[in-house]
């Protein structure tokens, strides 16, 4: 969905952007959601080093399954596209 | 007396370890927020009396939903009382952070690490991990007798201080932020560090926010004590083989689906409606008969207290009482749900339709409960984080059909469609179902919009139900039953019948006739549901009835057809009788009959419940939008059906198919003409753009 030829849209690779299976590295977490959120996620792990994998969607993509730290997690789109991974 | 607080993450066994110390049997299962408020009791070891308190699950204790507030209020309010943080092993690094917070705080933590799997995901150096930490480390299974007593032991035995060395604390340079407050000064910083909403307002702070920070030092920490007690992890906690199949794209929700229809296939056709024969036939041989007999030998047909008996105790409460199997086998199936774990796969799987119409998938939880009961249901809407996405899903919770409705649907559709029962009460089921869905899009889309949708949601490990529990739930389900029938239900068949049996002079309407004061009043009422098709007033008194309780409905309209036994086939043998073939006048009011009760009016229980939960306003609000959509779908399904009685079912199907064609190309044009121009860039980021527009 992502089209890195919109300017409008932020660069930096996100959750969204990974390949499924694949372990990949979270460097931050988008400072444009709420605190609280924000804080949710961090809380639950999503602290820059850690290791993250995208294990599988649901039918329309709504939501994301998602291990790290040793278990598993299930996020909203909107919410994993939030998580920036490193490159 | 030692005041001791349950405190730990959602799902990690707070409540089953709570049950086995106290002997108290509260709900557990195998999903998040089951535990919705603080639970207290007291319980005697070795002659030292312990106070227990249950506390929902959190993740830290910078709340987010209504529960964790709860938990996290009740730990910060009572700071002296003993924390007995459980942990789940196969979890421990994120459990963990709710342990370093509350060693921030300067609690008295003993540390219980739970371990329910058999085989588990890694080995742990417990010894290691108490002299890391400086706090009391048991390692326990939350269902073993001996694993309590050892817990208690450390309970008694606790001789800690609320002094911790928490070496990471230096990285936060807590000394740079001024002092808040004489006790507990550390964690009251560190909390505004993270930029907590009430404890930053409460010291009016300006200090800008850096929750990475915080969190960032908290696992660095995490990590080293995981690399020095922990062994190497096998697999992913909450990850098993079958979600290959059960979570596949495109096959989660038929299975789903499919094995909803499983459940009520089995609990209301096949056996439960065989086991539910054998209840009939047992209370009517055993119970209903012989008393009858006594009754009628020492009184005499004409009495009135015979008749009270004849009618209102045993034909009304027998009606109900047959269907207690098939609710006890309901109660069954949505608790292997709930406990084996797969109920966190369907909020996966629904989440995309769920979302859209603003619910999340966490929803799924409150709503396949209300299946069983709307009360209990509506309460655990609290692990919603939105308030607006925990009002509608409150409000939505009456529109499934709950157990004590079924017997509505049984009797008054088995005694007219026979057979062909099961597919009316397949379609009010599911129109129940998407009743909801469309009201929830039209709050949604109007006044009840959801803000912080966020749909967090961890995923648990498949668990097989020990027998022990199959049976506790079905000894609860059957006793809370039994117990609501032989009280409220009995009561109000009193009352029902009194009203239906005496005239307003209170003559006794079966010896001196009359007209009764429920027949007059039902009268008054009657005509509004004319067009409903069911405008006589002994199936509009029933529906007044209902207000109190949904069974009262089929045992008063047993009642007034004067059916006396207890069997749920004589009741609808009764609707064929002359006499009573007046309520309703074809099959396409019976339809509609049901339709109504399925949609009009949440019992009072619920409706008081509601109120506490979600507000007096948007109860009233709620009641009144169910009032009015069940008037119209009501009209529309009788309209419909007499339509189809008149025309053939083809015909009306042809002519449906057309209107929803003109609908269809009128909604394709409108939104062809109101499409503005697309992205400059790209079609396919549209959305994007325009948010990032807005932002600009």
């Amino acid at each position: 969905m992502i089209n890195k030829s919109c300017p409008y849209f932020y660069i930096m690779k996100n959750l969204l952007d990974c390949k499924f299976n694949r372990e990949y590295v979270v460097k931050d977490i988008d400072k444009n959601l709420p605190l609280k959120v924000r804080r949710r996620l961090l809380e639950l792990g999503f602290t820059n080093g850690t290791l993250v994998t995208l294990v599988r969607s649901s039918s329309l993509k709504k939501a994301y399954l998602i291990t790290l730290r040793g278990y598993t997690l299930s996020l909203r789109a909107d919410l994993a596209r939030a998580v920036i991974i490193d490159d | 007396m030692i005041k001791v607080n349950l405190v730990g993450n959602p799902n990690t066994g707070k409540t089953t370890l709570f049950n086995l110390l106290t002997g108290a049997h509260e709900h557990v299962g195998n999903w998040h927020g089951v535990t919705v408020e603080e639970k207290v009791s007291r319980y005697k070891f070795k002659n030292e009396e312990i106070e227990l308190c249950d506390l929902p699950g959190l993740y830290s204790l910078t709340p987010l939903s209504y529960e964790e507030e709860v938990a996290a209020d009740f730990i910060l309010k009572n700071p002296d009382r003993l924390i007995v943080n459980i942990c789940d092993q196969s979890n421990l690094q994120r459990n963990l952070y709710l342990t370093l917070s509350l060693l921030e705080r300067g609690c008295k933590v003993i540390l219980a690490v739970n371990q329910i799997e058999k085989r588990p995901l890694c080995k742990i150096d417990y010894g290691k991990l108490s002299q890391l930490l400086g706090i009391p480390v048991v390692a326990i299974n939350a269902e073993r007798k001996e694993d309590g007593e050892k817990l208690n032991q450390k309970i008694l035995g606790f001789k800690g201080g609320t002094k911790y060395n928490l070496p990471y604390l230096n990285k936060l340079h807590l000394n740079e932020i001024p002092k808040v407050s004489d006790e507990a000064s550390d964690f009251y910083k560190i909390k505004l560090l993270e930029g907590d909403e009430k404890i930053c307002a409460k010291f009016s702070s300006s200090i800008a926010p850096q929750p990475e920070k915080v969190a960032d030092a908290r696992y660095d920490y995490i990590d080293q004590i995981m690399k020095l007690v922990s062994g190497k992890r096998e697999r992913v906690y909450g990850q098993s083989k079958f979600d290959k199949i059960l979570m596949n794209r495109f096959l989660a929700f038929p299975i789903f689906l499919g094995m909803l229809a499983l459940v009520f296939y089995l609990t209301f056709f096949s056996f439960g409606a065989w086991l539910s024969d054998l209840m009939s036939w047992l209370l009517e041989t055993c119970i209903g008969q012989p008393i009858l007999n006594l009754l009628t030998s020492h009184l005499g047909q004409s009495s009135w207290v015979c008749g009270l008996f004849e009618t209102a105790v045993i034909g009304g409460v027998g009606s109900i009482l047959s269907f207690l199997p098939q609710v006890a086998l309901l109660f069954f199936f949505l608790s292997i749900l709930e406990d084996s774990g797969y109920l966190a796969r369907v909020a996966f799987a629904i989440e995309d339709i769920l979302g859209k119409v603003g619910l999340s998938g966490k929803s799924v939880y409150t709503l396949l409960m209300g299946f069983g009961c709307s009360t209990t249901a509506v309460l655990t809407a609290r692990n919603m984080e939105d308030k607006n996405a925990k009002i509608k899903t409150g409000l939505l919770t009456p529109y499934m059909s709950c157990s004590a409705k079924f017997p509505i649907y049984s009797v008054l559709g088995g005694a007219f469609f026979g057979a062909s029962n099961i597919l009316v009460i397949l379609g009010l089921y599911l129109l129940g179902v998407v009743v909801a869905l469309i009201i929830s899009l039209i709050f949604e889309k109007t006044v009840l919009k959801s803000k912080e949708q966020n749909f967090i949601l961890e995923f648990p490990p498949y668990h097989a139900m020990s027998a022990k529990r199959v049976a506790r739930v079905l000894f609860d389900n059957v006793k809370s039953f039994v117990l609501r029938v032989g009280s409220l239900i009995v009561a109000m068949n009193v009352i029902v019948w009194v009203l239906g049996n005496f005239t307003f002079t209170f003559k006794y309407i079966p010896s001196s006739g009359g007209v009764s004061i429920l027949e007059t009043l039902g009268k008054i009422f009657a005509p509004i549901f004319i067009p409903l098709g069911f405008g006589s007033w002994a199936p509009v008194s029933a529906l007044l009835a209902g207000l109190v309780a949904k069974e009262v409905i089929i045992s008063s309209l047993a009642m007034f057809n004067g059916a006396s036994d207890a069997g749920a086939g004589a009741i609808a043998n009764s609707f064929h009788d002359p006499a009573s073939a007046a309520y309703f006048a074809s099959g396409a009011s019976v339809i509609s009959y049901l339709v109504f009760c399925l949609l009009y009016f949440p019992c009072l229980a619920t409706t008081s419940v509601l109120s506490k939960e979600i507000g007096r306003k948007w109860t009233a609000i709620g009641i009144i939008v169910e009032l009015i959509v069940a008037y119209i779908t009501a009209w529309v399904v009788y309209t419909l059906a007499r339509t189809i009685e008149s025309f053939g079912a083809m015909k009306v199907l042809l002519t449906l198919l057309g209107i929803f064609v003109i609908i269809l190309s009128v909604i394709f044009v409108w939104r062809r003409l109101k499409k503005k121009k697309a992205c400059p860039f790209s079609s396919k980021c549209k959305k994007n753009c325009a948010k990032a527009k807005k932002e600009k």
